[in-house]
């Protein structure tokens, strides 16, 4: 879900910083959201390699981008959605074009060492075909709109409301339960 | 009584709101489902059942470890120069009606967006081959669209490809299926300075035979536009008693018009000796001399419409020719030249790829060239290509393996995907021109012939 709204005062000058490409506002803002945000990007590329990816490229594209945030908003729920495009941008890209990995032994991002049945819902979450994997990702975890998602995936809300109802049933199936 | 239970939809909704809604506020449909949960074990069942896998779902303690690695990269990258196109967050949510509504406005909007465009496009081709200079980059189309200039980098935060308005600005991100664009040059990506010169390259590498590639262009109106099939004839042919290659591209491009695209290249050298592109009733034929390139451009009236032109003007000596001009470009002949995108497929092939690769070319197709490739010494445009890796592209009969060519195009470099094993260019991704900045083109399939192309004569 959202992390916890931050306060004001404490964000303008790390988001000054940010607009001017500074390394330690960089450096500062990436401890503090990119746990999130490359767990968002690993639920939504399936890879821990391509989650790295995403937040790299988030990261390096940070300082120019975030000239056009304005302050609205959260700055972390702005940079999750930032992250979450660019995480589909990237499976739209890798899925054209399948990019031979130079190491097959690449640094495992997400930790794993956690109760069993967290594995068992990650890998039933997992085992999602990307289309319902993609909305419930984003509809139940990262607690979007429908019409959101559907402004992201480049579908309908209604669409996007239909996916989910078959990720569920396909849960459902997996973990147990009503079917 | 039958009980009618509501759909999944509904029930899903309604695990997905609070469990304390409030049914006296809810929504008809909504507060009809509350009703029918209060009295139906089952479906309440569901519902709690389905709250229960999204609560262990948000509840997976899963962490993931940003490492400090990952920070030395990312800062490394940017002390280098490296920049990213981050797509941005639109926090404007549209309702399925106002969707709808935009769906059929944007279809609308589209076809009169690719007349202008197509006719935006026309007028800078005659302006470019009247001065006789390069095409101009930095102006501003006639749909708004602002092409960046490399030697003037875009505003920051600015979007190079949606210039104009802030009221045309709006309208293009509203129809636009694609999320908003920041565009930011990347130095690392304009070389300065030239690579060396092709050096050796093995024609017997080529083959004859017909291609066809999908091509696929993308912008702000990209579902609205149709992918296109070209196909590409390579032949041996003779050029003043000299062995060449000939290669014709065909596009159907329109139901009453089409394009073709004839270029012939000397044999061993693949040197251009003439090109002749046919759009309709527009043709362009390029002469390549010693150390220029001579363009002749003239639009052709079709005989019907001369006849209504006759019929409306009165004028009975009105010839066929109506406009034709022709600019000499002086070309840099110390690199090898490369004419269009046929050019560089064969010369691609011909040029056996290694892992560290890199080499110049000069080019005189528009869209390849910018401000930023210019070489000091001579003035004279050329273009930095090189290899930066190996993918795995894969086809509808199988994978293959290639080598990813870079072309140093500066802020949209473009990516060819050449094949190891035989050197065919198997995809291609970069800009289309100004007006598409993301295009790809395919290649779909081939075969092999020794039959010479039949003669078009216009």
């Amino acid at each position: 879900m959202h992390a916890t709204r931050e306060p004001a005062d404490a964000l303008s000058p790390l988001i000054a910083g940010l607009r001017a490409g500074d390394p330690d506002a960089i450096a500062r803002c990436y401890r503090s959201e990119a746990p999130a945000l490359l767990l968002l990007a690993y639920r939504l590329t399936g890879s821990s390699a391509d989650a790295e990816d995403v937040v790299h490229d988030v990261f390096v594209g940070l300082p120019e981008a975030i000239r056009r945030y304005d302050e609205r908003g959260r700055f972390s729920a702005w940079l999750r959605q930032v992250t979450a495009r660019v995480a589909l941008m990237q499976r739209r890209r890798t899925r054209q074009r399948r990019e031979e990995s130079v190491d097959d032994t690449v640094v495992t991002a997400i930790s794993r060492d956690v109760p069993s049945d967290a594995v068992v819902v990650e890998d039933a979450i997992g085992a999602l075909p990307t289309t319902l994997r993609d909305v419930f990702v984003l509809k139940v975890l990262e607690g979007y709109s429908h019409a959101e998602i559907g402004a992201m995936l480049g579908i309908s809300a209604g669409a996007s409301e239909v996916r989910l109802v078959r990720a569920m049933r396909q849960l459902r199936t997996q973990l147990g339960g009503t079917p | 009584m039958m009980l009618l239970h509501p759909t999944d939809r509904a029930l899903l909704r309604a695990a997905i709101r609070d469990e304390t809604d409030d049914v006296d506020n809810a929504d008809g449909a909504h507060r009809r489902t509350l009703d029918h949960l209060a009295t139906c074990a089952r479906c309440r069942a569901l519902v709690q059942n389905d709250r229960g896998i999204m609560a262990r779902a948000c509840a997976v303690p899963v962490r993931a470890d940003a490492s400090e690695t990952l920070l030395g990269r990312i800062l490394a990258d940017r002390a280098d120069g490296g920049r990213v196109i981050l797509p941005l967050a639109d926090a404007r949510t549209i309702n399925s009606d106002t969707r709808r509504y935009w769906r059929s406005a944007a279809a609308l909007a589209a076809a009169a967006a690719l007349v202008l465009v197509t006719a935006g496009n026309w007028s800078r081709v005659q302006r470019a081959f009247r001065s006789g200079d390069p095409l101009p980059t930095g102006e501003t189309s006639v749909v708004g669209a602002k092409v960046a200039s490399p030697a003037e980098p875009p505003v920051q935060g600015g979007n190079a490809e949606t210039g104009g308005s802030d009221s045309e600005r709006s309208m293009r991100q509203l129809l636009s299926p694609w999320p908003t664009m920041a565009y930011a040059q990347s130095p690392a990506m304009a070389r300065p300075s030239p690579y060396p010169p092709v050096q050796s390259l093995d024609v017997s590498r080529l083959r004859v035979g017909v291609r066809s590639y999908l091509r696929s262009s993308a912008n702000d109106y990209h579902e609205m536009l149709p992918h296109t099939l070209v196909s590409v004839r390579t032949d041996r042919t003779t050029w003043k008693g000299r062995p060449a290659w000939r290669v014709v591209s065909t596009e159907p491009i329109r139901t009453n018009a089409e394009f073709a695209d004839t270029l012939i290249v000397l044999d061993s050298t693949l040197a251009p000796v003439v090109r002749h592109t046919v759009s309709g009733f527009m043709s362009q034929r390029e002469d390549y001399r010693d150390s220029v390139v001579i363009n002749t451009f003239q639009i052709t009236l079709p005989p019907e419409l001369r006849k209504r032109m006759q019929s409306v003007r009165g004028a009975s000596s009105q010839t066929r020719r109506i406009d034709s001009f022709s600019a000499p470009k002086r070309l840099d002949r110390t690199r090898p030249v490369v004419s269009g995108y046929d050019g560089m497929r064969l010369l691609l092939q011909a040029a056996r790829l290694t892992a560290d690769w890199k080499a110049s070319v000069s080019v005189v197709a528009k869209r390849m060239d910018s401000p930023n490739q210019v070489d000091p010494a001579t003035g004279l445009t050329y273009l930095n290509l090189r290899v930066a890796g190996i993918d795995t592209v894969q086809l509808f009969n199988g994978r293959v393996e290639t080598w990813r060519v870079l072309m140093e195009t500066g802020p949209t470099p473009e990516v060819w995907h050449v094949s190891r094993e035989t050197g065919e260019t198997i995809l291609t991704e970069g800009a289309w021109g100004p007006n598409y900045p993301d295009s790809r083109n395919q290649l779909m399939g081939w075969h092999e012939t020794k039959r010479l192309p039949p003669v078009r004569r216009r």
